[in-house]
């Protein structure tokens, strides 16, 4: 049972990941022909059927299909126009910064999130709730490059204590991570706190609490296990807000990372760039929601039992 | 003909619950107490957002275009700016009262007609999946499941990347936003229904597959589409704003709350209100939607209380 719904997760993320890699060869074809794009449309046709041999755009599409996708897997993926380097180099100089604050970011995220909204469950409709979800319903609302904006105005420009833009010490960090982190740790409280609150209205809670168990107890072992499983589905959501808020953040605070590297790479077509980064972060987050459906079935036995009649 | 009328009452949006009685006299103070303070505001801010989108031209003091290179960069009225441009003018003496007005418009617009095609889109592709089932559900499905596994906003920047930046693209880029939410809800929910008695009775008085879907289904299936849509309806905003606030969504001429902000990023030193004044409206009208569709799914959707 186990192992089929391993490997039906499997087969979907490969079928995904196989969509990737076609849909990033079908825009790289549709958008127009390289070849005039390199030459321009008065060149010589023996210079064009030149360049066209030597870049195979002389061979069948199906061909140039299955070229690319060996180009791949051997991490071929073309040269960066910007500063001719090897666009997969450069999308890897780029990472390290962007896992740095990702993960911040997303520590941050949990951090916050979880305890706020497990709090409020537990004093559910009390002054403490009300501020926990008004928090949440700003965090999620406010767009992350007004927030930054915001901040720089605040910190750098008023107070003049953080830094606006660039990385370097810890002191570069902060913003941006809270920035990204905000909106996320608004959405983790809310559902954590619906979680928790569907969990405390189950007749296990009532049985557990006619036994005698102590209210501590009752909470941490009781009452937080069952409200983990459906957290955890939207902590791998967040992932995907934080590719797409790392888009924006890091361009509002000059942060040299990958999604910085995006935009600049788009507003100057800098298309090898563009494509590689699709294809890695496509890959990654594929792989990413892999595990954690794996994750997921492995903490909800329930899952795994009925992964063979998932589809009603 | 009275048949199938009698058995829309009775559908998924309010299922008969025992405790009824008991729980409206529960109900009813924290329900006067939640429905006006927050809720109503911003029903109000968003009426105003709506007056502002139909008649921006009749608000608008000024062409949004319309420079005075002698005026430029001057504070709002609250901060000491002459009467003449209330909320001040940006780094070619534009005024930004009529900028945010025509901004908003256009945010609008795109966010409308965006969530727009992606809800219908969906939810005929939920419709098609659960009618022709089999193979066409499963590439269907597996579709929703790649959108849904992909952060969009790489999407649409590839794809800006590549064919360059067109008003109709990007129109049909916040369109295939957010539609597989459609599919999936409408997909289960059509399953869900094609059981159901009421549309078994139609079936069995010889109705075709497009009067039961188009007629009876939908309808009982609408309230929770038009929740997505509220859901749904913030989160392109957010996008077009933030595709715009990096300089590759709406283009100049044309203005929106986004580009604003992002060109109003440049002058954060001197003049602060061109990129505050833009945010604020973008974030004012995310809250509000938020607020009400939140209050209108607890409203719809009884199970969730």
């Amino acid at each position: 049972m186990n192992w089929r719904f391993i490997a039906v997760k499997v087969f979907r993320a490969l079928v995904t990941m196989w969509l990737v890699v076609t849909f990033s060869f079908l825009i790289l074809r549709l958008s127009g022909d390289p070849i005039t794009a390199l030459v321009g449309d008065q060149a010589d046709p023996g210079i064009e059927a030149f360049y066209r041999a030597k870049f195979g755009l002389d061979r069948p599409v199906w061909v140039q299909y299955l070229a690319f996708f060996g180009n791949v897997f051997k991490g071929d993926l073309g040269v960066s126009f910007a500063d001719e380097e090897p666009a997969l180099q450069v999308f890897l100089n780029a990472l390290p910064r962007t896992l740095q604050l990702g993960l911040t970011a997303f520590v941050l995220t949990l951090v916050i999130g979880l305890p706020l909204g497990v709090i409020a469950a537990l004093h559910r409709n009390k002054p403490i709730d009300r501020f926990v979800m008004t928090f949440a319903v700003f965090g999620f609302s406010i767009p992350n490059f007004f927030l930054g904006i915001l901040l720089i105005l605040l910190f750098s420009l008023q107070l003049r204590i953080l830094p606006s833009s660039g990385a370097g010490g810890l002191e570069y960090m902060i913003m941006p991570a809270i920035t990204l982190g905000t909106a996320g740790s608004g959405t983790i409280a809310r559902f954590a706190r619906s979680s928790m609150l569907e969990v405390l209205n189950q007749s296990y809670m009532r049985t557990a609490s006619a036994k005698g168990v102590p209210r501590g107890r009752r909470i941490r072992w009781h009452a937080l296990p069952n409200a983990a499983i459906p957290v955890v589905t939207v902590v791998g959501f967040q992932l995907g807000h934080l590719v797409a808020g790392s888009i924006v953040t890091e361009t509002v605070f000059a942060w040299p990372g990958v999604g910085r590297l995006l935009v600049t790479s788009v507003t100057s077509r800098d298309l090898a760039v563009v494509q590689t980064v699709l294809l890695m972060v496509g890959l990654t987050m594929t792989l990413a929601n892999l595990l954690v459906d794996i994750a997921y079935g492995w903490i909800d036995p329930r899952i795994r039992a009925s992964s063979a009649s998932e589809r009603e | 003909m009275s048949v199938p009328e009698s058995g829309l009452p009775a559908g998924p949006a309010r299922p008969p619950t025992a405790p009824r009685p008991q729980r409206a006299l529960r109900l009813v103070p924290t329900r006067m107490a939640r429905f006006p303070a927050l809720v109503v505001t911003s029903l109000v801010f968003l009426a105003g957002v709506a007056a502002v989108f139909l008649f921006a031209d009749l608000l608008a003091p000024y062409e949004y275009a319309r420079q005075d290179l002698l005026h430029r960069l001057r504070p709002p009225v609250f901060l000491g700016g002459q009467p003449e441009y209330l909320l001040g003018t940006d780094e070619l003496g534009r005024d930004l009262l009529s900028r945010l007005l025509y901004g908003t418009r256009i945010s609008i617009f795109v966010a409308i007609l965006g969530t727009l095609i992606g809800a219908v889109l969906g939810t005929f592709a939920g419709f098609v999946a659960a009618h022709l089932r089999g193979w066409v559900e499963e590439g269907i499905m597996m579709l929703v499941d790649v959108q849904a596994s992909l952060p969009f906003m790489l999407i649409a920047l590839a794809v800006l990347a590549f064919f360059g930046n067109s008003f109709t693209l990007f129109i049909v880029i916040m369109g295939i936003n957010g539609w597989e939410r459609y599919t999936r809800l409408t997909r289960g929910m059509v399953l869900q229904a094609t059981t159901h008695g009421y549309a078994v009775a139609i079936r069995s008085l010889g109705a075709r597959p497009l009067r039961v879907y188009g007629r009876h289904i939908l309808p009982n299936i609408a309230s929770v589409l038009i929740v997505q849509f509220t859901l749904n309806f913030p989160q392109t905003i957010l996008l077009e704003t933030s595709l715009s606030f990096l300089g590759l969504g709406i283009q100049p001429p044309l203005t929106s709350l986004g580009q604003m902000l992002g060109a109003g990023r440049s002058h954060l030193v001197l003049a602060w209100w061109i990129a505050v004044l833009p945010g604020t409206m973008i974030f004012l009208t995310t809250l509000s939607i938020s607020i009400v569709g939140d209050w209108l799914r607890d409203r719809l959707d009884p199970t969730l209380r």
